[in-house]
C-alpha cells in the first residue's frame, strides 16, 4: 500500500492517480528542463541524502506516534503546505498508523536505494528505497524541493516493502 | 498523583556567555544526582533516543513548532508545561541557529555511560561534533507504557568540546578521578 499526501479534494486515489498528485505539488521552473543527473557527487552530498531521509522518517514517525501532523506539514515546501493540511497528512498515513510500523530505526538504518538518489528536471531531488525496519520492512520514495537555501519536502510515500522481509 | 511525585517545569535558558548557549529544559525532581543501576540500556536504543529526540529539538526550533516535541514528552512533563514554555526555554538555541541535524549520521559520544537510575530514568549525557560549534547534550526519559519519553532536555553549544575527547569513564571511574585531584 502506497500513501501520499493528497491534494485537498481527492481521495482514495488509485496509485497512477496519487502519483499524479504528488507530481502536481512539484514545482518546475521555467527552462529546468535538463537531464536528470546524479544527486550524489561527493561525500558532503553523500551526508546530506542521509541527513534529510533520515530527519524526514523521523518526522513522520513522530507524526504517527503522536497524530500531530503539524512538524512534518511545517517542514514541507510551501506549495505541499497550501495544497495539504495536516488533517490531510493524519487521514493519508491512518493506515501506516494503524499497523504500528515503528519507523524510529531509520535513525540509525543504513537505506538500500533502489537506485541512485537524483536531482530531475524539474530540480526536485528524489530518492527511493527500502529500509530494513522489523519487523517489516518499508519502502521509501522522497522528493525534496529547494526553497530559500534548504531542501524542503514535496513528497512521500512510504509503504510497507514488497520484497518479503523487507530486504 | 503524590505529592512527592510532583514535578516543577524548570526553564533556565542562560544568556550567551562567549559563544556558550545553555537550553534547558528539566523536571525539577531529576536534578538530584541519579543512583546508576548495574543494568546498561540496548546501545541501539539509545542511538535511536538520542538521535530522535535531538531531531525533535531541531525541528521544533526551525519551524517554532514545538507542539509535536511536546506532545513527545512524558504525562507529567506535558501536564505542567505548555508548548510556549518549550518555546521560550529554547529560544536562544534557535536563535543561534545551530544545525542539529549531524546527530543522525555522528556516533554518540556519551561522556557518562548511559543509565537508568534508581527511579527508572534513562540519562544519556555528551557531546555532539557538529559544525561549527560543538553541542553538549543531557537528556533524560521515563518509561510510560512501555517506551521512553523525554523527560528532560539539556542542549548547549559547547566549544570547549572541539577537540576529540578521551574515552568516558564509567561513572563511578569518574568520581575517582575527581576525589584524586583534590
Amino acid at each position: 500500500m502506497r500513501m501520499w499526501p493528497r491534494r485537498r479534494g481527492r481521495g482514495g486515489c488509485a496509485p497512477a492517480v496519487v502519483i499524479a498528485a504528488l507530481l502536481s505539488v512539484i514545482v518546475v521552473p521555467a527552462g529546468a528542463q535538463q537531464q536528470a543527473r546524479p544527486a550524489i557527487q561527493n561525500e558532503g552530498d553523500k551526508q546530506l541524502i542521509a541527513v534529510l531521509l533520515r530527519t524526514t522518517l523521523i518526522a513522520l514517525h513522530q507524526a504517527n506516534v503522536t497524530g500531530n501532523y503539524t512538524i512534518l506539514r511545517d517542514l514541507a515546501s510551501p506549495t505541499f503546505q497550501q495544497r495539504n493540511t495536516a488533517a490531510d497528512l493524519a487521514l493519508v498515513f491512518a493506515p501506516l498508523r494503524r499497523q504500528n510500523i515503528d519507523l524510529a530505526p531509520a535513525a540509525l538504518l543504513q537505506p538500500q536505494f533502489a537506485q541512485a538518489p537524483v536531482i530531475d528536471q524539474g530540480n526536485m531531488l528524489r530518492m527511493s528505497g527500502t529500509l530494513s525496519t522489523k519487523p517489516v520492512g518499508v519502502d521509501f520514495d522522497l522528493a525534496f524541493q529547494f526553497v530559500s537555501g534548504s531542501w524542503r519536502l514535496s513528497g512521500i510515500s512510504i509503504a510497507r516493502a514488497k520484497a518479503p522481509g523487507g530486504r | 498523583m503524590p505529592r512527592g511525585k510532583v514535578l516543577a517545569f524548570v526553564i533556565a535558558v542562560v544568556g550567551v556567555v562567549g559563544a556558550a548557549l545553555i537550553a534547558y529544559v528539566m523536571l525539577a525532581g531529576q536534578q538530584a544526582q541519579p543512583q546508576r543501576s548495574a543494568i546498561p540500556p540496548d546501545s541501539d536504543l539509545v542511538t535511536i533516543l538520542l538521535r530522535t529526540t535531538v531531531v525533535a529539538v531541531h525541528q521544533a526550533n526551525i519551524t517554532g513548532n514545538y507542539t509535536v516535541l511536546h506532545d513527545l514528552a512524558a504525562p507529567a512533563f506535558r501536564e505542567k508545561s505548555n508548548t510556549a514554555d518549550l518555546a521560550l526555554a529554547f529560544a536562544p538555541l534557535r536563535q543561534q541557529k545551530l544545525d542539529l541535524t549531524p546527530v543522525v549520521l555522528l556516533e554518540p559520544n556519551f561522556t557518562q555511560k548511559p543509565a537508568i537510575d534508581g527511579q527508572n530514568t534513562l540519562r544519556l549525557v555528551g557531546t555532539l561534533q557538529s559544525k561549527p560549534v560543538p553541542v553538549a547534550y543531557e537528556l533524560a526519559f521515563q518509561t510510560v507504557s512501555g517506551s521512553w519519553r523525554w523527560s528532560a532536555i539539556a542542549i548547549r553549544s559547547a566549544p570547549q568540546a572541539a577537540a576529540p575527547p578521551a574515552p568516558a569513564p564509567p561513572p563511578s571511574a569518574a568520581v575517582q578521578d575527581r576525589s584524586a585531584e583534590r
